[in-house]
Parts: C-alpha cells; sequence; structure tokens
C-alpha cells in the first residue's frame, strides 16, 4: 500500500465512495431564474434611420437658411439655428442608439 | 471516453455570447451542474449548492472571457473555487477551519460510514481538500488543477502530498472497496 499506484487507487476510491449521484432536482431552474437579465442590446432599426435621415435633412434645411438669411436679422436666424441644432441634436442621438 | 451528445461546449458558448441564448446556458447548466456540485460539496458540504449556484452566474456573466483553450468544466471548477473563497471570507470561515496539523498526530476518524469520510476530509486544509477532489475525483492533471486553483504547480503538488498524508492517518483502517472486513 506504499506506492503511488495504490496510494493513488486508495485515495480515488474514498473520494469516490463518498460521491452521490447528484440530481439536477431544480438545480437548472434555480440558476436561471437568478441570472441577471439580459443586456439589452438596441438594434438600429427603421424607425431609427427615418428619425436619422429626417435629423439630417432638418440639420441641412436649417444651414442653407441660415445661409441665405446671411445672419442679418438676429430675429429670423435664431430660430433657423436652433432647428439646425435640433436636427444635429437628434441625428447624434439616433447614431448613438 | 466522455460522449457529448448534441452541440458542444464551444458552441453552447458561442449561442450564449452572442445572442444571450438562456436555452443554451441551460444545456451547459444541466451537461456540467453534477462535476461543480460535486466539486462544491468537497469544499463546503452545507453550501454547496449555492456555491455552484454563484459559479454558474458568474459563468454566465463572463462567459465572453472564456478562451476556450481548455476544458469548460475546468474553467467552472476555478470559479467555483473562487466563490467558495469569496463566501469563505466573507464569513471568516477559514479562522474556524483546523489549522495545519502533522498527519502522525491526528486520532483516526471513525470511518465505518460515508458521512464520516466526509467528516475526515472536512479536517484538511481548504486547499488541500481542493487539490485532491480535483486531481482525485475529477481526474484533472497536476497542471490543471494549478490553473483552476490559481496557484503554481509546485504549490499544487505540495498541497496533494500533504493532503494524502493527512487523509491515509485520518482514514487508516478504512477500506473503500468493503474487501477487507469481508
Amino acid at each position: 500500500m506504499t506506492d503511488n499506484h495504490d496510494e493513488r487507487a486508495f485515495i480515488t476510491a474514498v473520494l469516490r465512495a463518498d460521491e452521490a449521484h447528484l440530481d439536477d432536482a431544480g438545480f437548472t431552474d434555480r440558476v436561471l431564474a437568478s441570472l441577471p437579465r439580459p443586456r439589452r442590446r438596441r438594434r438600429f432599426t427603421l424607425r431609427d434611420a427615418v428619425i436619422a435621415a429626417a435629423s439630417v435633412a432638418a440639420a441641412t434645411a436649417g444651414a442653407f437658411a441660415s445661409a441665405h438669411a446671411g445672419a442679418t436679422v438676429f430675429v429670423s436666424v435664431l430660430p433657423l439655428a436652433a432647428i439646425a441644432a435640433l436636427g444635429i441634436w437628434g441625428a447624434l442621438a439616433s447614431a448613438d442608439a | 471516453m466522455h460522449l457529448v451528445m448534441g452541440p458542444s461546449d464551444r458552441e453552447l458558448v458561442a449561442r450564449v455570447v452572442v445572442d444571450d441564448d438562456r436555452h443554451a446556458f441551460a444545456t451547459l447548466v444541466r451537461r456540467h451542474h453534477g462535476a461543480v456540485r460535486a466539486f462544491a460539496r468537497r469544499l463546503d458540504a452545507q453550501n454547496a449548492d449555492d456555491t455552484a449556484q454563484t459559479a454558474f452566474v458568474l459563468a454566465w456573466k463572463h462567459l465572453d472571457t472564456w478562451r476556450g483553450d481548455g476544458e469548460l468544466k475546468s474553467w467552472l471548477f476555478k470559479l467555483t473555487y473562487r466563490a467558495f473563497l469569496t463566501d469563505a471570507r466573507r464569513a471568516h470561515r477559514r479562522h474556524e477551519t483546523v489549522g495545519d496539523v502533522d498527519p502522525g498526530s491526528m486520532t483516526p476518524v471513525d470511518v465505518t460510514e460515508r458521512r464520516d469520510v466526509g467528516r475526515a476530509l472536512a479536517r484538511l486544509r481548504d486547499e488541500e481538500r481542493a487539490a485532491l477532489a480535483l486531481c482525485f475525483q475529477e481526474g484533472l492533471t497536476h497542471d490543471e488543477a494549478a490553473r483552476v486553483l490559481d496557484m503554481p504547480l509546485g504549490t499544487l503538488k505540495s498541497h496533494v502530498a500533504r493532503g494524502k498524508d493527512k487523509l491515509r492517518a485520518l482514514l487508516g483502517a478504512y477500506d473503500p472497496d468493503g474487501t477487507e472486513a469481508a
């Protein structure tokens, strides 16, 4: 009982003799129930594409309008700049989503 | 030889990582829960299922970091051992375990029943129990076991040798096959 083979056989037998067969018994279900919620993965949908296109169009129109107005009349430039800014913001937001 | 029916571990892992596929993960859990829970029982019989459950939740969260260069089961053992250590540290259980004892001074336990084998194993240090379980029960090589337990190969071998000595001292008269009593 002193050589390595017998030693190994002894320890293996001891550990396996004490080993009980483990039925699932709901274990898998408990694991699944304790998993965190699925990671949300946003995909670029058609809706996002429409919003992005509309936003880019608004930004372009705003930029042209601003250029045409020549920035001479502050009152007319301000809303156009706001439209352009909103358009850019919308485009960036859609692209980021 | 261990035959796996259905998709391989690698295929299932890919489905989980790419699609968050819970059915694929459930298949992995069903495939490996026996070995993982058996290992967890060796580490801490009382909290084995909680430890194993924590290990599988960790696996779900970090499955994308499994490199696939070894068996998934070994990686799950690693997570199980980490979960055990975290719980043990939290509960300060390690302070309650028996310190390093000379195998020659150990009094043999009464090993007439299975639970007594468990009691003998419980008298080993955590690292020794883990090393013996991986090398003798799960059949890992010393290299694989050292990687699972995140320790140098020499340290692993020391734990195995010391654990064997202690176990033999504790179970001196025990005949696991029941042949000597006949």
